[in-house]
């Protein structure tokens, strides 16, 4: 394996290559899905609701560090409403760092909401074991505590072919 | 740039005579370039905007975007924000189609939210933006977040205080990415709010960091500016600058619950005060200063109805319209001011021989006057033959 800083810059300079030819950066929306949004959102006070969870927000400054764009979703977000906020930030990719409920349903579910919004080009990435869970065939999977780089220089090169 | 007393105040009032309605009608409506933007309009929207997926021209694009397609309308903001030249002129004529096609109904009420990081401004939004929809209003909001990290990225964080909002159909939230400068993010957030009112949001509130020069460039750009602040005893004006309280239409104390009610109570009192010290002039109008409280709710609608009553009094006054044609003029001049920059930086001749300029200029070899003098010359032996189109 590539040492770390290495593959840090290799990442950034991926980056930074297509924010010139994109005219942006690329756009990522991290999120954690629920299928249970309206009880889950009763019982928690409104002071914390605001708070994305921990590893939604490692995984946020992740690729805001590689020059990411990085939308971060409020906390146990339903599907379609992950799907709308990715389709209004006009984002390439959702990356998954959590889903309570049954991960394939919500997986799933996601990807046919993006369908129909006419976004089936925004890819979906998970961590590991929503793909395991989950069934269902992603863009890329990657390990919460595995270095984001890896994952950026994996999936920059469909980003740029479809949107560069 | 738009300076705190310039934004359809007083000054300018003298200068403001009907030709400047002559010449907002014969320029801005279009007028000679009817026939070439109808050519123009029919262009495919680049490629890497609408994605693989889907090919349209940017009439096609504008109609889609008055019919409320969500997937359209963040398209048609992801065309405005970019910062390729090719992408910048079918902004342009995107923005003109849509003034071609007219306004799809009353103009938007446009507000600025502006108050020190923690605030409670996204919670203030979220708060607020349910309680317009639950009246039938479509709310967008934009966000002008200059906080970047070293590497151009940055984290968007401001929709997650926006949990209740964003569950809603009739809002549309879209921060808007890091620039390199104020100049070009503020420019996409105007572009942006075009947008969206083209899609027929007709509230539109603009969120910004009170540090800076942002909310200069956002008081540019809308009605009515809201200051939100806190009651921190005794530093509440400290803690904010002077201009942006000269900037503030109507200022709200915000978290006045719990603790924190009573001594916000006092806060606005105070502050109410001074705003009468600052507005000495016999005819200004003193800001409204109230408190308000996202968690509990209470204050939220009182601090909207001052929201429209400043724009009503501005719209009595003749002053709306005078600040948005202060506002149309001060945009002229931000986008010829940004287009020359953005030329002249990305002109093959100035690029390839930056290096060396710069290197002369450090090593005292060539004096700072001399090199921007060649610098100058060198563009102007190389201006474009056009420039937005
Ligand atoms: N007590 C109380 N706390 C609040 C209220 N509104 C917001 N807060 C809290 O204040 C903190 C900051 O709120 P935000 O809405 O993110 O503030 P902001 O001004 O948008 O912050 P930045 O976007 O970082 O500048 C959060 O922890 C909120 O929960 C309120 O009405 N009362
Ligand atoms: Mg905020």
């Amino acid at each position: 394996m590539k040492n770390s800083a290495a593959q840090m810059e290799e990442a950034r300079g991926i980056v930074e290559g297509f924010a010139a030819q994109a005219g942006r950066r690329p756009r990522v929306l991290v999120a954690e899905l629920s299928d249970d949004n309206d009880s889950r959102l009763q019982g928690v006070a409104a002071q914390d609701l605001g708070e994305a969870d921990p590893n939604q927000k490692i995984v946020a400054t992740g690729f805001a560090d590689l020059g990411f764009d990085v939308d971060v979703g409020p906390r146990c977000q339903l599907p379609e409403r992950a799907a709308m906020q990715a389709i209004d930030g006009d984002v390439h990719v959702v990356a998954l760092v959590a889903v309570e409920g049954s991960a394939g349903g919500e997986v799933a579910e996601l990807r046919k909401v993006l369908g129909a919004g006419g976004a089936d080009d925004i890819m979906v990435v998970a961590t590991d074991s929503i793909a395991q869970e989950s069934g269902v065939a992603l863009d890329a999977v990657f390990c919460l505590g595995d270095p984001i780089a890896s994952l950026v220089v994996t999936l920059m090169p469909e980003i740029s072919a479809r949107f560069a | 740039m738009t300076q705190p007393n310039d934004h359809g105040d007083l000054k300018w009032g003298e200068e403001y005579k009907p030709e400047w309605g002559e010449w907002q009608s014969t320029v801005q409506a279009g007028g000679q370039r009817d026939a070439s933007q109808l050519e123009a309009a029919k262009q495919l929207v680049n490629g890497r905007i609408m994605g693989r997926s889907e090919q349209m021209t940017i009439a096609e694009l504008a109609v889609k975007v008055r019919e409320g397609s969500r997937r359209h309308l963040a398209r048609a903001i992801t065309l405005v924000e970019s910062s390729r030249v090719d992408d910048r002129a079918q902004a342009y004529e995107l923005l003109r189609e849509f003034r071609r096609l007219g306004p799809v109904g009353p103009p938007a009420v446009r507000v600025g939210v502006t108050g020190v990081p923690g605030a409670g401004k996204s919670t203030f939004i979220d708060a607020l933006g349910v309680k317009l929809i639950e009246q039938g209003h479509k709310v967008a909001v934009l966000a002008v977040d200059p906080s970047s990290s070293k590497s151009g990225g940055s984290v968007l964080g401001d929709r997650t205080r926006m949990a209740a909002l964003a569950v809603s159909d009739n809002a549309f939230i879209r921060p808007s990415p890091s620039g390199n400068h104020l100049g070009g993010v503020a420019r996409a957030t105007r572009e942006a709010m075009l947008v969206a009112e083209a899609a027929g949001y007709d509230v539109v509130l603009i969120e910004t960091v009170g540090v800076g020069q942002s909310e200069v460039a956002v008081a540019g750009m809308v009605d009515t500016f809201l200051l939100v602040t806190l009651a921190r005893a005794g530093d509440q004006l400290q803690g904010i600058k002077k201009g942006i309280l000269e900037m503030a239409d109507v200022i709200s104390v915000n978290k006045a619950d719990g603790d924190n009610e009573a001594a916000s109570r006092v806060a606005a009192r105070e502050l109410k005060s001074a705003m009468k010290l600052i507005n000495s002039a016999p005819n200004a109008r003193v800001p409204e200063v109230l408190t308000s409280s996202s968690y509990t709710g209470i204050g939220l609608m009182e601090v909207w109805e001052a929201v429209l009553e400043h724009r009503e009094h501005l719209q009595q006054s003749g002053g709306l319209d005078r600040r948005r044609a202060v506002q149309q003029r001060d945009w002229m001049w931000s986008l010829i001011d940004g287009t020359l920059l953005d030329t002249l930086r990305q002109l093959p001749v100035v690029r390839n021989r930056k290096a060396e300029f710069e290197r002369l200029v450090m090593s005292g070899d060539l004096s700072a006057v001399d090199a921007a003098e060649q610098v100058l010359e060198l563009f102007g032996a190389n201006v474009p033959q056009t420039w937005l189109s």
